[in-house]
């Protein structure tokens, strides 16, 4: 008995009748049209999507077609980014009475758990996309802007702060989108450092301090003398920040992730560590 | 007697047969576009191709939504439930809608959805009900994954689209519980003279049990639209990706792929990094091919599909190899990058690509050389599957048969 070609389906058919034929073509026509849409989207800037338009692309394709296929490229990626908080403990009001932790390099500490691992979860990236995304918004601030972020807005809300920044560009939209992204990563950054060092220096926290870093990775023709590893960051250091409070729910998350720092390591706050408020 | 007509004869007067006049240019183009048209739609309406090819993309596909989904288990909370909170900024503007699902939620019926998503992906990379589980995993899994767009990545947006394309396509006529049932469980037949409820009824009991439920013509022309559109998306993604590289100096100058290596979370075996990096010659000629392979690829796949019909032996191996180096680059990346989900979302798509009769050899093989294997394995549930059947009272006959 011959074997049936496995190209030939149960479901093989005839195309039949105008009716039919007419649904099959607007069907055909849609993925066409579709098609057509998504290739103008993902290929590099083009007369032909500029006569179609960016908004109206954007529309049809974000949010559930939305995909870019310049990964690493034109330019690979070669920067590092890292995140380092330090903790106070104590009243706001009195903070030369309250008690602070030592910095500590939460992306260092990710480094160690992905260690030969294949499949690491998306947590480990966290404090990497966070950096990333507030460096390169820094990167785009004038020197007196940059200074600002340096201060402390404890008593102050952070809002203060993007006003007076916004008080301070001198780039149009493009700058003002610039300070809005600043704000948002802001925000996204204080509230994952303010569950994170509760969770690794106790409840009691009530301010935390972070300096986001960024190092290159060498050229690639003095691999063998200069090791990314070796390469030492650059900061940019934000001053102190009121943590944001979260549900129990949310903080335990954060406890059952965060390794506990020893009580020892809180020590009275110098003259270094003081909150100095909107400087 | 008349006189003789001496005029030449004209073509009124002509009687000797001829053959008819050949067609002007202006038919001879209708005739080719009603031929074009006509192939166009005995390909779209005519049978469903590649349905070994959307099987092993469902299985694959399923696997790395299971894979994702496994992988952050135990950060669930922090990344998609209540700890997420972290990421509000963002999720205030969120642009789908399905992560408001999971936005009030608490740990508790969090890890509830959690859970009955991976069961979903497990029931669709199964083949079991997929037209049921399918959607409610895509839903599921976009429901959890963009509740933290800030960790989101090109990975998440080609699974999203590509599992929506196989949605539309028949990925269980092999290789799945359903294809299983559907040969155990006969189709209920819809009848025009039939009440409205007993025909619902029927259409219901045909969908469950995984039997036909629209027309022919309409579901070949479905699937195979799909098909299409996922096989251009994936040429789409290769060709944007090289045509964005041979922008790069660096891409150029055939180092690019070693700073990226060197970033610590692309870095998880560092000594098969640097022995990888160590030869510039080795890195340069992985960079030349990973543009290559992405620039060449629609035009090798095209070169194949226009020749295949002849027999060419050329075209066909060059799409190979082509092929290949695309699915090495993509176990590479898992390997050495650790992204395997990925990568295994790539493979799963580009598994549309390979021929119908490239996997039925296989699966003969894999039948052929599995043989002792399976013998052991019912070995083993054969007397499982009995006892449950006697438990019911149900004489189950030889289960293995």
């Amino acid at each position: 008995m011959s074997t049936p070609s496995p190209d030939i389906t149960r479901h093989r058919t005839e195309a039949t009748g105008a009716g039919r034929r007419s649904v099959v073509w607007l069907l055909t026509a849609v993925a066409l049209v579709h098609s057509v849409l998504v290739m103008l989207w993902v290929m590099p800037d083009n007369p032909t999507r500029q006569a179609v338009g960016e908004q109206r692309l954007q529309k049809y394709i974000t949010p559930y077609f939305e995909q870019s296929w310049s990964v690493f490229a034109p330019v690979p990626r070669r920067g590092g980014e890292n995140v380092v908080v330090r903790a106070f403990v104590g009243d706001v009001d009195k903070p030369q009475d309250g008690k602070v932790s030592p910095w500590f390099d939460i992306t260092a500490d990710e480094d160690q758990r992905i260690k030969y691992l294949v499949n690491p979860s998306r947590i480990h990236s966290a404090t990497r996309r966070l950096g990333g995304n507030i460096n390169a918004a820094m990167a785009k601030f004038s020197s007196q802007q940059k200074l600002l972020v340096r201060g402390s807005y404890v008593q102050e809300s952070p809002r203060t702060l993007v006003e007076r920044l916004k008080q301070l560009n001198r780039s149009g939209l493009a700058g003002a989108a610039n300070i809005d992204a600043f704000a948002t990563n802001q925000e996204m950054v204080t509230r994952f450092l303010s569950m994170y060092a509760r969770a690794r220096w106790g409840q009691d926290v009530t301010m935390i301090q972070f300096r986001v870093g960024h190092r290159t990775v060498p050229n690639f023709s003095v691999r063998h003398e200069q090791k990314f590893l070796d390469v030492p960051y650059t900061y940019y250091v934000f001053g102190w920040r009121k943590v944001i409070g979260a549900s129990a729910d949310a903080q335990r998350a954060f406890d059952g992730y965060v390794r506990r720092a020893p009580a020892t390591q809180l020590r009275p706050v110098d003259e270094e560590s003081t909150p100095q408020e909107g400087r | 007697m008349s006189a003789v007509d001496v005029r030449p004869p004209t073509s009124d007067d002509d009687t000797t047969p001829r053959p008819p006049a050949g067609p002007g240019l202006g038919e001879a183009f209708l005739d080719l576009v009603d031929r074009v048209i006509s192939t166009i739609e005995r390909w779209l309406v005519g049978d469903q191709h590649g349905l070994y090819g959307a099987a092993f993309a469902r299985i694959l596909s399923g696997g790395a939504v299971l894979g994702i989904l496994i992988t952050n288990f135990r950060q669930r909370d922090l990344l998609f439930g209540p700890g997420s909170v972290w990421n509000k900024p963002m999720q205030d503007v969120a642009l789908y809608w399905p992560p408001t699902l999971t936005q009030n939620l608490g740990s508790t019926a969090f890890l509830v959805f959690y859970l009955v998503t991976i069961a979903f992906a497990l029931g669709w990379t199964l083949g079991w009900h997929t037209k049921i589980t399918g959607p409610l995993m895509l839903l599921g899994n976009v429901a959890i994954i963009e509740r933290i767009p800030v960790l989101g990545d090109q990975g998440d947006n080609i699974l999203r689209i590509g599992i929506f394309l196989l949605l539309l396509m028949n990925v269980s006529e092999v290789w799945s519980l359903d294809a299983r049932r559907r040969e155990r469980r006969e189709h209920v037949a819809v009848v025009r003279h039939a009440s409205v409820a007993a025909n619902v009824r029927a259409v219901l009991v045909n969908a469950w049990r995984s039997q036909p439920v629209v027309p022919r013509w309409l579901a070949n022309t479905v699937h195979n639209l799909g098909y299409t559109m996922l096989a251009f998306q994936i040429v789409l993604i290769y060709f944007s990706a090289g045509m964005f590289k041979t922008q790069g100096g660096l891409w150029q100058h055939g180092t690019a792929i070693y700073y990226p290596l060197q970033l610590q979370e692309y870095k998880p075996f560092p000594f098969l990094t640097d022995l990888l990096t160590y030869s510039g010659v080795v890195v340069n000629i992985a960079t030349y091919l990973t543009v290559f392979a992405q620039l060449i690829f629609p035009v090798a796949l095209l070169l194949h599909l226009m020749t295949r019909r002849y027999g060419l032996l050329a075209p066909k191996l060059f799409f190979r190899g082509v092929y290949l180096v695309i699915v090495g680059f993509h176990v590479s990346i898992a390997v050495f990058m650790a992204l395997p989900w990925f990568a295994l979302e790539m493979i799963a798509f580009d598994a549309i690509f390979v021929s119908t009769a490239t996997y039925v050899g296989l699966q003969t093989w894999l039948a052929r050389r599995g043989e002792g294997l399976r013998e052991l394995w019912f070995d083993v549930t054969d007397p499982v599957v009995i006892w449950w059947g006697r438990r019911r009272g149900v004489d189950p006959g030889d289960p293995s048969a």
